[in-house]
């Protein structure tokens, strides 16, 4: 063996075993990443707090939510919170409450979802059902009925005939101050959390180990480009050399 | 390095948030089945009913009734499901217990709206309950295979449903 070849192999087999780790951990991390939706992991959501601490993210939770008939629905990060219990399904953007006869109607800029005041869902109600294709808000109108409106407002005592209205004598619901009480009541669902791919996807593209972690993989992505093309060279050469001294 | 993972959370955040696509409002669905679409009928989902809706969702339908439209020995169900993350809003009509035609009305999902192309929807035509599967079997798309499990599962349900209803 030449000194040449001597020092690649040497080089070869150090820079092997410093990679060895990196490239271990970009195999694991890449196949939970690519074979995680048939294990449910990519459902899964991580709320570790020295994780969360760790992304910068802590515990807020909203000051305003809407209030009707005694009920209180808030917006969280990850969940629309009834009274302090998660609704599911969850309502995306909620734009208002009402209560109106043992029922609660929330608004959302698409449809009309019915609850029973223990936070059941009795349906969503969209378009060509409700007489508008988007809502703007809802509200209350002084005899009891639930009222919607985009341009044009309409009120319903059942959610299912609708007939029009003028806007000025319905009491809009609007985001109010929660109280402290009702603030403390919805901290547990006002953690953060990280879906669980994203957190290994960070962890797999070294973004989770601070500025130094991407560097570092982009190391170990050179390594193994170098591991192989030192491979493919001792191996070419190895094999020249075999047909040098055993010509067939 | 905490500032910039925070930051990029905000970002996906604010991407999910702006992901909801309407691509076929649910009275166009309605307008292209039925010309004038027929009153919506009521239908209580039961505890008998959630029994059968149960095994194709691996939970109860969150909703305690659904509307559905019936006219020319047809129905019609606007269906929701999650695909992974967020609900997929999908139309489908029924007619002599055969899918005649899927649509997806409302897309949340980050990835995997190729369920909305035509080659991909086309397959559920004549589509039949068989047990607990769909036959002819409905193939995957890369990429979008949560998304394509919810929309079998829709069309199980929706199947289920029309044997359910009145004629």
């Amino acid at each position: 063996m030449s000194r040449y070849g001597a020092l690649l192999r040497h080089w070869h087999r150090r820079l092997g075993v410093a990679a060895s780790l990196f490239l271990i951990w970009l195999a694991i991390s890449g196949v939970i990443l690519n074979e995680g939706a048939h294990f449910g992991l990519d459902h899964a959501r991580v709320a570790a707090p020295w994780l969360m601490h760790w992304y910068g993210l802590a515990a807020t939770p909203p000051e305003r939510g809407y209030s009707a008939g005694g009920h209180w629905l808030v917006e969280t990060t990850d969940a629309t919170l009834l009274d302090a219990k998660p609704l599911t399904p969850s309502i995306q953007s909620p734009l208002g409450l009402a209560a109106v006869h043992a029922l609660l109607f929330v608004a959302t800029a698409n449809g009309l979802v019915l609850l029973t005041p223990d936070g059941q869902r009795i349906e969503e109600v969209r378009a060509p059902t409700l007489p508008l294709k988007s809502i703007r808000r809802i509200g209350r109108t002084a005899s009891g009925e639930v009222a919607i409106q985009d341009l044009d407002a309409y009120a319903s005592r059942d959610g299912e005939t609708w007939t029009g209205i003028a806007a000025d004598t319905v009491i809009w619901s609007q985001a109010q101050a929660l109280p402290e009480s009702e603030r403390a009541r919805i901290l547990p669902f006002a953690r953060p959390s990280l879906a669980l791919s994203r957190v290994l996807a960070d962890a797999h593209s070294g973004r989770l180990f601070g500025k130094l972690g991407p560097l570092l993989i982009d190391l170990a992505g050179l390594a193994a480009i170098l591991l192989a093309s030192s491979g493919v060279w001792m191996f070419w050469r190895a094999s020249r050399r075999r047909h040098h001294l055993h010509p067939r | 390095m905490i500032r910039h993972l925070a930051g990029t959370v905000l970002m996906l955040g604010t991407a999910v948030a702006h992901a909801d696509e309407v691509l076929l409002p649910p009275e166009d669905f309605l307008r292209q089945t039925f010309g004038t679409p027929p009153p919506a009928q009521v239908l209580w989902l039961d505890d008998a009913t959630q029994a059968k809706l149960k095994p194709i969702f691996g939970h109860s339908y969150p909703q305690a009734r659904l509307r559905y439209w019936r006219s020319a020995g047809r129905t019609a169900w606007i269906l929701e499901d999650i695909g992974k993350e967020f609900p997929i809003t999908a139309g489908f009509v029924i007619g002599k217990g055969e899918v005649a035609a899927a649509r997806v009305l409302i897309y949340r999902e980050s990835r995997g709206d190729e369920i909305r192309y035509p080659s991909f929807l086309k397959q559920f035509d004549g589509v039949k309950l068989a047990g607990e599967h769909l036959q002819p079997e409905v193939d995957a798309i890369s990429g979008a295979t949560l998304s394509v499990w919810a929309m079998q599962r829709m069309a199980r349900a929706a199947l289920t449903l029309d044997a359910l209803t009145p004629p």
